[in-house]
């Protein structure tokens, strides 16, 4: 019964921390691309003849921003399908 | 008369912008990203191939798969983004953004798709060694970005 509660706890607070991760990673992601892209909007509209190179480094920064939320859904689906956690109740 | 000659002026200016927003970007703005995106897929195929040797060497025959499973993961999102921006209409700034916005959303589902189906269906991963092979892959795509400071106009 005690093996069932402790069970039962690590799986609630990795719950609640997977949600943090993909949750505060997300934020993170869109104010740093919406930051990012008013700054586009806004050099395309003082000088419309650099969009085309000001594309190509609005996509790979696109990448670059969005790189922390991509390894943080790795490692909430880590938690979610292999959790490390659960190692610690004996069998 | 100081009206008429300030509205001309001001209505050559416009169609000055019209004509550079519209006319000249498309075929250089694919060559960029293409050229951006090969940058980056080499170095992400540099960085897994070496961290697949070393899972290799240190680890187990499953980490090194599981490593490079990541960075093809990473690999194969950057080109279906890279294939989403090739699909777009007019060059204003306003469709460009949307069209990088959904090229960026494809990446993201791409990726969170595949990483599901490893997780799913392989049994012998190692999870620490995909999100290491994963993270270095996503971290080096930002080598792309000296091929785009080479543009030539």
């Amino acid at each position: 019964m005690e093996t069932l509660t402790l069970l039962a706890q690590i799986q609630a607070y990795t719950g609640i921390g997977i949600g943090l991760i993909i949750g505060l990673g997300a934020l993170g992601a869109c104010i740093g691309i919406g930051i990012m892209c008013s700054s586009f909007l806004d050099g395309a509209a003082r000088q419309p003849e650099m969009i085309p190179v000001l594309q190509g480094k609005v996509f790979l920064l696109l990448g670059l921003i969005d790189a922390s939320f991509i390894i943080g859904v790795g490692l909430a689906m880590m938690f979610a399908f292999a959790n490390p956690l659960l190692s610690v109740i004996p069998k | 008369m100081t009206h008429e000659i300030n509205d001309n002026a001001s209505h050559s200016e416009i169609q000055g912008c019209e004509k550079l927003s519209i006319t000249p970007g498309m075929d250089e703005t694919k060559t960029t990203i293409n050229q951006a995106f090969k940058k980056a897929a080499r170095w992400q195929i540099i960085v897994t191939v070496a961290f697949c040797f070393i899972y290799l060497l240190f680890s187990s025959v499953n980490a090194a798969i599981s490593s490079s499973l990541g960075g093809v993961v990473a690999l194969v999102g950057g080109y279906a983004g890279v294939q989403m921006t090739r699909r777009r209409v007019d060059q204003t700034a306003g469709s460009v953004l949307i069209v990088l916005l959904k090229a960026e959303l494809t990446k993201i589902v791409v990726i969170a798709v595949l990483l599901l189906a490893i997780f799913k269906l392989y049994n012998g991963l190692v999870p620490l060694a995909l999100i290491g092979g994963l993270a270095a892959s996503v971290l080096v795509s930002g080598a792309g970005l000296g091929a785009v400071g080479n543009y030539k106009k």
